[in-house]
């Protein structure tokens, strides 16, 4: 993300041409420089404290808190070193958990990518009225989740969704989507499907649509196939939009909380439950706070692994 | 011949395909709509029922319990955190976008994994010094919630359309003597607008999703329109009608701020990552 430096001033500041005499106007000139020079700082600054406050603090809070035996049910806090760690990783709860997090991001995102460019490619076909589909697609997007979540879980419901009702009439088995152990997590995805599938075409397809339209034109001359020209031509040039929605995908998955908590609970059993969900319920619902809180350290510290790819990835194409 | 015609085909079966995902799309959309407005015993029938007599019963239900109360926690708060994520993010926007000063790549650093950061990360010290402070069941305390993720996406949507504004015009402005802050106000903002109204569109439709926060943080006073939706679950069983009512208020201004904000929120998205 390289940035131009910045430039010197195109014109002479009030003071220099001799405008004011006063001491008065020289103070006030030399103020207005001062302020002027250092107007980019000031005005980055607000947001930059604010945000610092309300991230960083909490956080650092929490990383404390992770060294501690804090628990809201208890009276007494103790700084224990690693023991909190120690307790929690070896508990086979959230070793499930961090499983059940890289299964969700894994399928979820692995599949939305390739259905979403799938979609991407539909919808970068020139037909007639295919702003207004473009337009539709955005609505899952911006739909709240907790809504979302709701709905699917009508529409698992195995005796009365429409789900069960679609596979009746196709002759397919009709299915326990919320019940059975073995089908919560693929329940979870689908809605996640749903949800997401359109985030990463549109993405996609603003990628597609900005593109270079050379080297595509030359492949055509030298006569690749409509595979060939995909796989050796687009696909590369999209690296950077796939590698900042891989990035905006993965980092979400890692923190979904409204679809595990209204649609799956975290089961049956413990089978969707994600590690952003267990961190949420040890904490509010069993209140042993330093539990959660190395739960949520683990957290941002598998975000921070899936940032740093993802950025290597993306900035390795901007260099090539 | 053979070619034009393979051509013609895959486009049929490319638009066939692209009519399904726009069914898959809207089912649930769908599936809501009719069963709010539908009667008890015609929301659990199967086979659906399409036509039917619709009753604005489960709406006037949802209504008396309370429902427009969340509903205005919900705008004001949207409202609220919205308007001091742009008298922020705005300004850090453009100076991210436009200076070079030290520490400028740590705080766009920042910035970008505060978006992409879990809220439970944040959420366990706040609660405990909001309980403190007295905050938890106040607007105030949710909207500082709020921004911690509101701000960071209007700075990252602002950085991206500074980013689109050529240099000249606010260079030209200063060669007639405005100061950097001047020409921002006077030149850069009014060419920034369609940015402005896709950050602000983008911060209000985050706001008002918002689940997390809300859930811990928020109380009886402050209960925001998800959260009442999801609370008709264990009102005397699941009440589909009523469910389906309360999710329908709860979407609309969504989509309105989709149709609204369309052209901006795919670029609002990409931020200033992909020029």
């Amino acid at each position: 993300m390289g940035m131009p430096m910045q430039r010197t001033p195109a014109f002479p500041l009030p003071g220099k041409e001799g405008q004011w005499s006063s001491q008065h106007s020289a103070w006030r000139a030399r103020a207005v420089q001062f302020l002027d020079q250092r107007i980019f700082v000031l005005l980055v600054l607000p947001a930059f404290l604010v945000l610092f406050l309300t991230t960083a603090g909490p956080f650092l809070g929490g990383l404390w808190f992770s060294f501690t035996n804090f628990n809201l049910g208890a009276k007494e806090t103790q700084f224990v070193g690693l023991q909190t760690y120690r307790f929690v990783l070896t508990n086979p709860s959230t070793q499930n958990a961090i499983f059940r997090s890289f299964y969700l991001v894994f399928a979820a995102v692995g599949l939305e990518m390739v259905l979403g460019m799938g979609l991407a490619l539909l919808l970068a076909r020139p037909i007639r009225g295919i702003h207004l589909v473009r337009t539709a697609v955005l609505l899952p997007l911006m739909t709240t989740p907790a809504v979302a979540a709701m709905a699917w879980r009508m529409l698992f419901n195995t005796r009365f969704g429409y789900v069960n009702y679609f596979l009746g009439l196709l002759r397919l088995p009709q299915l326990d989507w919320l019940g059975s152990p073995s089908l919560g997590m693929p329940a979870l995805i689908l809605a996640d499907i749903w949800a997401t599938t359109p985030f990463v075409a549109s993405l996609l397809l603003a990628g597609l649509l900005s593109l270079p339209e050379e080297p595509l034109e030359a492949a055509v001359v030298d006569g690749a196939s409509a595979w060939q020209q995909f796989w050796h031509i687009t696909l590369p040039l999209l690296r950077p939009v796939l590698a900042l929605t891989v990035m905006f995908r993965v980092t979400d998955a890692f923190r979904k909380f409204e679809s595990v908590l209204i649609l799956t609970g975290g089961g049956p059993g413990e089978v969707t439950t994600i590690i952003n969900f267990l961190a949420y319920n040890v904490g509010f619902y069993f209140l042993r706070m330093a539990d959660a809180c190395v739960m949520a350290v683990i957290l941002v510290l598998l975000m921070l692994i899936a940032v740093f790819f993802c950025l290597k990835w993306l900035q390795q194409n901007e260099a090539a | 011949m053979g070619n034009k015609r393979r051509k013609q085909v895959t486009g049929w079966i490319c638009n066939a395909l692209l009519v399904l995902v726009l069914l898959f799309i809207f089912f649930p959309y769908l599936w809501l709509v009719t069963t709010s407005l539908k009667q008890p015993v015609d929301a659990f029938a199967l086979p659906p029922i399409w036509i039917f007599k619709p009753t604005f019963e489960n709406f006037l239900a949802v209504i008396e319990r309370g429902f427009l109360r969340s509903f205005w926690n919900s705008v004001a708060l949207a409202f609220l955190s919205t308007l001091v994520s742009l008298l922020l993010g705005v300004p850090a926007g453009y100076s991210l976008a436009r200076a070079n000063f030290r520490g400028k790549a740590f705080m766009g650093t920042w910035i970008l994994l505060a978006r992409l950061a879990p809220p439970v990360a944040f959420v366990i010290p706040l609660y405990m010094v909001y309980r403190n402070l007295h905050l938890t069941d106040t607007y105030t305390g949710l909207v500082i919630s709020y921004l911690t993720i509101t701000l960071p996406f209007v700075v990252w949507v602002m950085t991206g359309f500074f980013h689109g504004i050529p240099r000249e015009l606010e260079e030209a402005a200063r060669v007639d003597g405005c100061t950097r802050f001047g020409a921002l106000i006077r030149v850069i903002l009014p060419v920034t607008t369609p940015g402005l109204a896709t950050a602000a569109v983008f911060s209000m439709a985050m706001s008002w999703n918002q689940y997390f926060y809300p859930l811990i943080l928020g109380g009886r006073k402050t209960i925001t329109a998800p959260i009442m939706m999801a609370g008709f679950v264990t009102f005397e069983g699941v009440n589909w009608g009523k469910l389906a009512a309360a999710s329908v208020v709860v979407l609309a201004p969504v989509f309105a701020f989709t149709i609204a904000a369309q052209k901006g929120i795919v670029r609002g998205l990409m931020g200033g990552a992909i020029k």
